[in-house]
């Protein structure tokens, strides 16, 4: 079970919770103020309805920025709300609370907003404990605890962004939870006074227990197959792009030694005539659909780059496989180069009776374009790596105008099983800060060493998002059926209490 | 007014006040954001001394496409066109092509991808290489980069359906900046 995903189904069992118990309070204050008819119980009740459909939100989560607004639009009207419902109900001793009302001119951001609503929370909490120590009505003690815990919870809430499960999302989550379970302790109090109520409450609560772990059960093992199958898929897919960089490599080597048994070629190096070589070689590499092509004379000078600028004077003697093809060994590696970057490189010696007259340089870049084409074949994120250094990848930065290359991998177990060791590996790592699900391969260059790594990527987001959709479908379905069940019920509890009275 | 109105309007009241605040603060959000378009809007726009002006009718053009055919400026009218000046050895504006590869023109637009100035051979091996299924143009002389006054890339060019340029941007557009362009155009 991976930790992300059960973060995530945690965090949205703990806001429906959260939901749930404010509801019951709403729902408890509201059924009140039918008997009693004043200001003071309505204003709990509207308060905690307000916090409830902010938590309902919150836990379904929202896609448009208005809803984000409007939630805590709701949430703040009903700090808010309990705030003036405890004041009216201790009407002595008011404290300022201009602050509350200036704070949120300041801050635009929703860290900030998270940290208003813990002001708002402590007051709650800190008026809640002042009604305890001047009446000393103990079932306030959990109220006050409850609003505490998430004044503590909403404080730490500043500190983490939304999507990153850290240490201190743990403990703002654990806060989270001693909050709601103190707000249904202390709610429960009332409820056992009202037999209906509970009765009432009771089912309700264990029909979306029930189908928040069924729910969850089965997100779980629909998360774990996804993310089993998608690992399966990931390793399929970077195997696949790396049978295709070999089968490139086999082509380009392929199409270099028939480029240099090219007649017209050899004799317009042999006579060093540039023009020829230059009209062939273009001609040629439009015809073999190359990457690039490059012609060398005995010694490794560049005589003509067909596929971009030629500077006078480069040599390439030195590189791999043209000091092999020099002495007439054809060969292909993957290496780097300043011209044409990371890419597939072949070799072949251009022969006449005299001896070697030049060389052909041909092979493929594995660029951004290579990886997009490979992306196209299998619909997944794909990588290319020179080193640890990612040079290409499908992936773009969240702006979407560039790609998130140039960054280095950092995790030891890729460095390790793939660079060090050689071996392949399939795991959830971080890229950029985004949980991904990864497969890496080794690539290797003529001299059988590891030159650099390809990777096949897919987001663990997507996948979330998943498991969050079927989620919300269920409970909402869950939550459907309660509501048309609920009315029978509700009229035999009030017989049930009619008799019990 | 009784004591249980006065508290009743007092509520409503507060929460028009705290509703009041909070659009105030998205909206602060929103006018930052806005803002900061503007100012990538003005860093990305072409200063107009020589090229094309924004309102101008553009020039009549007949290129050959990388599949052999003939296109002509003219066979574009009739629907909004985004024109883009693109070159291999440019990234930023091979990535332009890789973002045009995933919108769905759906036949109501046109995005043609001018390249400028390369061989026929380089484009060609670049686009097979990369797979991207886009109207590839070849400017191979220059001459109508020449004539839209193109000095970096990539640059594009918005073009309503009769022809007339409404908006020029310099630089990499994603997806979205895409969309929101393009939807002015048809507003045009």
């Amino acid at each position: 079970m991976n930790i992300f995903f059960l973060f995530n189904n945690i965090h949205f069992t703990l806001e429906v919770l959260g939901a749930l118990s404010f509801l019951i309070v709403a729902w408890l204050a509201l059924d009140s103020f039918l008997v009693r008819r004043d200001f003071t119980t309505i204003s709990r009740g509207i308060g905690f309805g307000f916090l409830g459909a902010w938590q309902a939100i919150h836990a379904f989560g929202y896609n448009a920025d208005i809803y984000g607004y409007t939630a805590y639009a709701f949430l703040f009207s009903g700090i808010l709300f309990v705030i003036w419902n405890l004041m009216l109900e201790a009407p002595t001793d008011r404290p300022e609370f201009k602050a509350i009302l200036i704070l949120p001119a300041l801050t635009p951001i929703i860290p900030t907003l998270n940290g208003i609503a813990a002001i708002g929370f402590g007051i709650i909490a800190f008026l809640g404990y002042r009604q305890f120590k001047k009446e000393q009505k103990k079932t306030l003690i959990p109220f006050a605890t409850s609003f505490f815990a998430l004044a503590l919870a909403y404080g730490l809430g500043v500190f983490y962004e939304a999507g990153s499960f850290g240490n201190i999302w743990v403990i703002a989550h654990l806060f989270e939870f001693i909050g709601f379970l103190a707000l249904a302790i202390w709610v429960w109090q009332y409820l056992q006074l009202r037999i209906r109520e509970e009765l009432l409450l009771i089912f309700v609560a264990i029909t979306l227990l029930m189908a928040a772990i069924v729910t969850l059960t089965f997100s779980t093992i629909l998360v774990d197959r996804v993310a089993e199958q998608s690992e399966r898929q990931l390793l399929t897919n970077a195997k696949v792009a790396n049978l295709a960089i070999e089968h490139m490599e086999k082509e380009a080597l392929a199409k270099a030694r028939f480029i240099s048994t090219n007649n017209e070629l050899i004799s317009a190096v042999a006579e060093n005539d540039f023009a020829s070589i230059e009209d062939i070689a273009t001609r040629v590499l439009k015809m073999e659909n190359l990457g690039f092509l490059t012609i060398l004379d005995n010694k490794g000078n560049v005589l003509l780059r067909a596929h971009g600028v030629t500077k006078k004077g480069d040599n390439l003697a030195t590189e791999p496989v043209v000091a092999a093809a020099l002495i007439n060994n054809d060969a292909s590696t993957l290496g780097y180069s300043e011209t044409e970057g990371f890419s597939i490189r072949t070799a072949s010696a251009m022969n006449t009776e005299e001896g070697i007259v030049g060389v052909v340089l041909a092979g493929f870049q594995l660029d951004n374009a290579f990886v997009d084409s490979m992306k196209e074949l299998t619909g997944l994120g794909m990588s290319v790596f020179l080193g640890n250094r990612r040079v290409a990848t499908t992936n773009f930065k969240p702006d979407g105008r560039s790609r998130s290359t140039g960054i280095q991998i950092t995790d030891n177990r890729i460095i390790d099983t793939v660079i060090e060791q050689g071996n392949s590996i399939t795991l959830s790592t971080e890229i950029t800060s985004q949980p991904f699900l990864a497969s890496y391969l080794p690539l290797y260059n003529i001299e059988g060493d590891i030159v650099g790594m390809l990777s096949a990527e897919r987001s663990q987001q997507e996948i979330v998002d998943l498991t969050n959709s079927t989620n919300k479908l269920t409970l909402v379905s869950v939550m459907a059926l309660m509501l048309i069940l609920i009315t029978p019920i509700y009229l035999a509890t009030k017989r049930l209490a009619g008799e019990v009275k | 007014m009784s004591r249980k109105h006065a508290k009743w309007v007092i509520s409503a009241l507060s929460l028009i006040l705290g509703l009041i605040l909070l659009f105030n603060v998205a909206g602060d959000v929103f006018v930052r954001e806005v803002a900061q378009d503007i100012k990538i809007e003005q860093q990305n726009k072409i200063p107009t001394e020589e090229g094309l002006d924004i309102g101008d009718k553009v020039p009549p053009w007949t290129l050959d496409s990388l599949g052999g055919d003939v296109v002509s400026f003219s066979d574009l009218l009739g629907a909004p066109t985004v024109i883009t000046f693109w070159a291999t050895w440019n990234e930023n504006s091979t990535d332009q092509l890789a973002i045009f590869q995933d919108i769905n023109t759906e036949g109501i637009f046109n995005i043609v991808a001018i390249n400028n100035q390369e061989d026929a051979s380089t484009v060609s091996n670049f686009i097979s290489r990369s797979g991207y299924n886009i109207t590839v143009l070849l400017d191979e002389a220059g001459e109508v980069g020449e004539e839209y006054g193109i000095r970096v890339l990539p640059v594009s060019y918005f073009i309503d359906s009769n022809g007339v340029l409404r908006e020029t941007f310099v630089g990499v557009l994603s997806r979205s900046m895409l969309n929101e362009k393009i939807s002015l155009l048809f507003n045009n």
